[in-house]
């Protein structure tokens, strides 16, 4: 992770002394190898129905739409013997019913995958115990940007880690203005994903035991979607050694800068193999995890005012020209007008 | 240090005895002066003929005025004592005065055939002429202090029977300074009537054997004015004499002590001497000149990019490279990322780069040897020289602290380039910090006539910080003493003890996270070395030394009072290297000459540690430790050792034609253990152990060296082989910093490079410069890893250090004494680069994928510099002087790839990106100095 620092340092001083940098893109003819499979998948504590994808790689200079692996035969087993089957779904996404199995710490257990002929495996997976998350909270960098940051107390008897790693998601609040008066003023909760951040990840062994660690896990501009009421959901699950490790390279390899202070990229070999041949190289993971959610919330009235303009404009100013999705929210993507029940 | 000087110049000295032997005598100006005309010739007809290098202009006027007869007049404060370099082959007299004053913007008048009046050209009419004639006449005007060869007699014993029986006498002596009472190092001493001469050693000793008789002994060196001694030597003479400086500028005095066939005569292939003038004039970055941006236009030296620390030298990595300054080593070379090197070029004053043989003296690298010497200070007065640039100045000051016995020097450098972040706009870079300082002092100090004791020290330290999150901070301390006693003419000794320190940390400003990491390498060592000179075709050097290293702990330490992180030591590996060493150089026949050296080294572990046993045949990995032995303060762990032969041979083709060729065998002990391309100041340096073993190099090389037109022109062709083992290879991803369980990221790799260099060098002229072109090729083979660990599957894959092309060209034309224009042209293929060949989508987020470590290339690097330096410090001899330069770095505006990198486009498509960090022509003016 140092070298990446240093390809920042290296990259922006670099920039300032000489006042002058530039990106452009570079015709380069890729490498075609063949279509790797890839898992991805885990299993958590939720007790909720859990998701596994199979998918191929797409050579680079491809869009992204990386082949689905269909009709596989998906099952996951634990060490009592219990064995449950993953339900297709979608074209490459199987499901497993969250009350057929749920994850239980202290339990090991194994996916096996059967598909175009050849049977693949994961190493055995050992459910970590649940590291609980005292709460979560955000602080507010010059009014441009919202950090999210965890509290989470390093139990004093835990020898190595803990290790975690967060999903993260937000809802905000879109109050409909007054449209006509035969459209009511409803208020919508939107759902967004993280897309394109680092994975936030912890490896909690440098820090001191029985203290409170409050690492950084996310950031978000500070839009028009603070204009009302944003909530932060941080799913944060505690990972075995074996999978913070290969998580911990994905990440390294979402900072690389390919500046001459990064490491050598290399392919990130996961925890499933081929049963009839180890060396075909599978990638992706597939672990276990209990799973701790913490909420944020976050009002316009945190920010300065007149720094945040709502989506739908203030009382009696709205935007121009106005939204369609100021009259009808729901028109909004993964919008919705059910209150989540978290919201206060 | 000391013998490193000596065997540089012992070699000198058998170089030039080859050249009398074969009647090949440096060109000089007393050899090129013509001769006279006969008389009844008139001026009319005269020719004019030959190479006049080294002599001012008032010389050259004063020359012609007796060997043609005429009688020049002109301003003394006009005509220029700067030296001209002017060849002349049948010019007719007046076609040669003009080519003689032209570009010094002067012109001449004939008041008579034979009287000719110079002035500068626009002022140049018949009125002035004679008014010039007139303060001539009237003895107003009167001829400068003219830089010719004086005489001295020198006489020993008596003619007698006895007296000239023996068949020889020695005439020893030192030569020294007049003013500073420094030695004359490299300086020759001839008798062309018996063909025989000899050089200075490093202490300014000379040794002479002439028979019984008269003889004129012709005293030349660089800077000095020549002298002739009428010899008389009937009995065993020695004489201290001293030799008076020329006028010139400050560069000229601490030009490299080599002579200008040194790469035909040279027994060692694969030495490079690079000239601090050359290093300055140079177009460089923000018009800072640097010594290890200079070697880099050197053939086989290479660079990864834009700031990289140290240099590549044949494809090796810049552990590989054993950096000495004074004798002490430098683990670290970089100021402000790589951008600049730890150098002071104001008080260097020789620099010897060691690509291919590498006397046995040195060791523990196995790619090169870069052995910078520091001047002593001026044991007469006191000097000063600086610098004043866009990103740092420099001030340098040196002097006597007892007269004649004791000098000291003292340079230091400070960078203020924070001004240039806060006037960029982007948050993150005005809040940013980059500074750095070195110091450096020696002291010198003549015990005796025949002991001399230095003492040098050097501090530098870096802080970088990115805005207010994180940084880099790191220091290099060093002193190293040295003690030289000259036992005879033939015999000497030296003696050096280095302390050497290397921190560095990586720290995160604010928040739980907030900590420093913290690293750094601490060496002890003594050498002592003895010099033989059995006779004038052989020497021997014969030596120990021992060096431990002390790793300090790995520490991470919480920063600030709301941080959580744990403070954390990690012990890292302790050792000592020691070897001991035989080097001789000899001649075998008039054509055949040789230089070996036997090097026997050895390298033990030492406790406190813990050292884990891993299961055979399975990955290496924590959870595969089986045992642990614990091993007391002190106490041997692992012990490695083995011979280490060097033998270099030459071919005397003829006088400006040789072969040589030679082997090395050479271990490394210590290694930095980096997995990037250029290394970051936290890198580890870890000592071998029982898990790494020491790198062992086997160097080949081969090369013709031909020199042309009395070595104006010189060119090298050489060709090397490079086999290595116990290459520290490297996991996919590996976590490098505070890891107790290091080896498990590691893999043992060989390694190959191999490749052939081409050079043409035109050594002085109004145009001079040189053309190097490399061809080099270096591979890792990660054979011994298990299937699942090895990179490329077991295949050779390039190394990081794999730039197939390199292509240098450097041109000087100096437009006059004061006026000089040079270009730099670089190009090498581009670094090797790990392409993805595909992508995937995991944990919501879109990676990609690379299997081939290093199978594509980002682009190649190219760049143009120019420079235009307007030199006045040849002006006068003594005060205050200056000179400008202005350079543009990056001229036709190359976008150069610093990165390369993979980023969604605008379909949604992964695509290759290049980052150029320098993607425009940069401008610069510096201003130096001397007093």
């Amino acid at each position: 992770m140092h070298t990446s620092k240093f390809s920042i340092i290296a990259i922006l001083l670099a920039s300032g002394i000489f006042l002058h940098s530039c990106v452009d893109a570079l015709e380069f003819n890729p490498t075609e190898g063949e279509e790797l499979l890839v898992v991805d998948g885990k299993l958590t504590t939720s007790g909720e129905d859990q998701f596994l994808r199979l998918s191929r790689t797409a050579a680079v200079g491809r869009s992204d739409n990386f082949p689905p692996v269909t009709g596989a035969s998906v099952t996951l087993r634990d060490e009592l013997g219990n064995i449950v089957g993953y339900e297709e779904t979608q074209p490459g996404r199987y499901q497993l019913d969250g009350s057929a199995m749920q994850g239980v710490s202290g339990r090991t257990y194994i996916l096996r995958i059967e598909t175009d002929g050849k049977v693949y495996e994961s190493k055995p997976e050992t459910m970590p115990q649940n590291i609980e998350a005292d709460n979560s909270f955000f602080v507010i960098v010059n009014q441009k940007f919202v950090n999210i940051h965890t509290s989470v107390q390093i139990p004093a008897d835990l020898t190595l880690g803990p290790f975690l790693k967060w999903r993260i998601d937000n809802v905000w609040q879109v109050n409909e203005i007054y449209c006509g008066p035969f459209d009511p003023t409803d208020v919508c909760y939107v759902k967004q994903t993280f897309s394109n951040q680092l994975l936030p990840i912890l490896d909690g062994s440098l820090l001191a035991r029985g203290e409170t660690a409050r690492p950084f896990v996310a950031v978000k501009e500070a839009d028009k979607t603070f204009g009302e009421v944003v909530y932060f959901n941080l799913y944060m699950e505690t990972l075995t050694p074996d999978a913070f490790k290969y998580w911990n390279k994905v990440s390294l390899l979402l900072t690389q800068s390919g500046s001459i202070f990064d490491a050598p990229p290399g392919a990130i070999r996961g925890n499933v193999t081929n049963l009839n041949d180890p060396n075909e190289l599978v990638l992706g993971y597939f672990y276990t995890a209990p799973e701790d959610t913490t909420h944020v919330k976050v009002l316009a009235s945190d920010f300065l005012p007149y720094t945040i303009n709502p989506y739908c404009g203030v009382a009696g100013f709205p935007p121009f020209p106005l939204p369609t999705e100021c009259c009808t929210c729901t028109r909004l993507p993964n919008s919705s007008l059910v209150k989540p029940d978290y919201w206060e | 240090m000391f013998m490193n000087k000596v065997l540089l110049l012992r070699r000198c000295c058998m170089i030039l005895l080859c050249a009398l032997l074969q009647n090949v005598l440096p060109a000089q100006v007393s050899d090129t002066i013509p001769p006279a005309p006969d008389s009844a010739v008139s001026i009319d007809d005269a020719v004019v003929n030959g190479d006049y290098r080294g002599i001012s202009l008032v010389d050259l006027l004063s020359i012609w005025q007796e060997r043609f007869g005429v009688k020049f007049y002109f301003d003394p404060e006009i005509v220029p004592q700067y030296k001209v370099y002017i060849q002349f082959k049948d010019d007719r007299f007046y076609p040669a005065l003009r080519k003689a004053l032209e570009g010094n913007n002067l012109a001449f008048s004939l008041l008579s055939k034979t009287t000719i009046v110079i002035a500068p050209r626009q002022s140049l009419n018949k009125e002035y002429a004679m008014n010039i004639a007139a303060e001539w006449e009237a003895g107003r005007y009167t001829w400068p202090d003219r830089n010719l060869a004086t005489e001295i007699s020198l006489s020993f014993g008596s003619t007698s029977a006895s007296a000239l029986s023996a068949k020889t006498y020695q005439f020893r002596g030192r030569l020294y300074d007049e003013q500073t009472e420094e030695p004359v190092i490299g300086a020759t001493l001839l008798v062309q009537a018996l063909e025989r001469g000899t050089a200075t050693d490093a202490d300014g000793r000379f040794n002479l054997a002439l028979p019984p008789g008269k003889h004129q002994v012709l005293v030349q060196s660089v800077g000095y004015r020549n002298l002739t001694i009428n010899l008389e030597i009937f009995k065993d003479g020695q004489a201290d004499i001293a030799l008076a400086q020329f006028v010139m500028s400050l560069d000229e005095v601490i030009v490299s002590a080599k002579y200008a066939d040194a790469n035909v005569r040279n027994t060692q292939i694969g030495v490079e001497n690079l000239s601090v003038k050359t290093i300055r004039e140079l177009p460089s970055l923000l018009g800072e000149p640097d010594l290890i941006k200079g070697l880099e236009t050197l053939a086989g030296v290479t660079t990864v990019g834009e700031g990289a620390a140290g240099f590549n030298v044949r494809g090796g990595n810049i552990d590989q490279n054993l950096v000495l300054q004074d004798g002490a080593p430098f683990y670290n070379t970089a100021h402000a990322l790589g951008f600049y090197s730890v150098f002071n070029t104001d008080i260097i004053s020789n620099v010897s780069l060691y690509k291919g043989a590498i006397p046995a003296q040195y060791g523990g690298r196995t790619s090169s040897v870069l052995d910078v010497q520091l001047r002593e200070g001026n044991f007469q007065e006191v000097h000063g020289s600086g610098g004043i640039g866009l990103a740092y100045s420099r001030l340098s000051i040196e002097g006597p602290l007892w007269r004649n016995r004791i000098s000291g020097i003292a340079a230091v450098r400070a960078s203020y380039s924070n001004w240039m972040l806060k006037v960029v706009r982007q948050y993150e870079i005005r809040t940013s910090a980059v500074n750095f300082y070195d110091f450096t002092a020696k002291l010198s100090f003549k015990l005796t006539d025949r002991q001399t004791l230095t003492l040098t020290g050097f501090q530098s330290s870096d802080y970088f910080r990115y805005s207010k999150e994180f940084g880099y901070e790191w220091k290099n301390q060093n002193a190293a003493l040295g003690w030289n006693v000259i036992f005879s003419d033939r015999f000497s000794s030296a003696f050096r003890a280095v302390v050497g320190k290397y921190t560095s940390s990586l720290f995160e400003e604010g928040g739980t996270n907030a900590s420093r990491l913290g690293n750094g390498l601490t060496n002890i060592s003594l050498k002592q070395s003895v010099f033989f000179q059995a006779n004038a075709d052989w020497e021997w050097m014969a030596g120990v030394e021992a060096t431990r290293y002390l790793p300090q702990d790995e520490r991470l330490e919480a920063y600030g009072e709301s941080s959580t992180v744990a403070p954390m030591s990690l012990p890292k590996d302790r050792g000592d290297e020691w070897a001991a060493f035989l080097q001789t150089e000899g001649k075998i026949s008039e054509r055949l000459f040789f230089s070996a050296g036997l090097r026997y080294s050895g390298f033990i572990q030492r406790g406190p540690r813990s050292v884990y046993t891993y299961q055979e045949g399975v990955p290496r990995e924590v959870s595969t430790i089986i045992d642990i032995t614990e091993y007391g303060k002190n106490e041997a762990i692992q012990t490695y050792s083995g011979l280490e032969p060097r033998f270099s041979i030459k071919w005397q083709l003829g006088p400006e034609r040789s072969i040589k060729a030679g082997y090395n065998l050479m271990r490394q002990y210590i290694h930095l253990i980096s997995n990037t391309s250029a290394a970051t100041p936290v890198d580890l340096w870890q000592v071998s152990n029982t898990h790494i073993r020491p790198q062992l190099a086997h160097v080949y090389s081969l090369g013709y060296f031909h020199n042309f037109q009395k070595n104006l022109w010189q060119v090298s062709a050489e060709v090397y082989y490079k086999d290595l083992d116990g290459i520290v290879a490297y996991k996919e991803i590996p976590r490098l910093l505070i890891n107790e369980y290091l080896e498990t990221e590691l893999l043992s790799a060989v390694g190959k490079a191999y490749g052939a260099e081409f050079s043409v060098k035109k050594t002085s002229g109004r145009w001079s410069g040189q053309f190097a072109y490399a061809w080099s090729r270096s591979f890792v083979q990660t054979r011994d890893a298990l299937p699942t660990e090895t990179v490329n599957g077991g295949a050779w894959f390039p190394s990081n250090f794999d730039q197939p092309h390199q292509i240098n060209l450097t041109l000087k034309r100096q437009v006059n004494p004061v006026h000089a224009f040079t270009v730099n042209f670089t190009y090498r293929t581009g670094r090797p680069f790990t392409t993805a060949e595909a992508g995937y989508s995991v944990g919501g987020v879109v990676i990609s994928h690379y299997s081939l470590r290093n199978e594509g290339r980002i682009p190649d690097y190219h760049r143009l510099d120019i420079s235009y330096t307007v030199d006045k410090t040849a002006s006068k001899e003594k005060g205050y002087r200056s000179n400008f330069t202005f350079s543009i770095y990056n001229l036709y505006a190359r976008s150069n790839a610093f990165s390369v990198f993979y980023k969604r486009n605008v379909f949604n498509q992964q695509q290759v990106y290049r980052l150029a960090v320098i993607g425009t022509a940069l401008p610069a003016i510096s201003y130096n100095f001397i007093f």
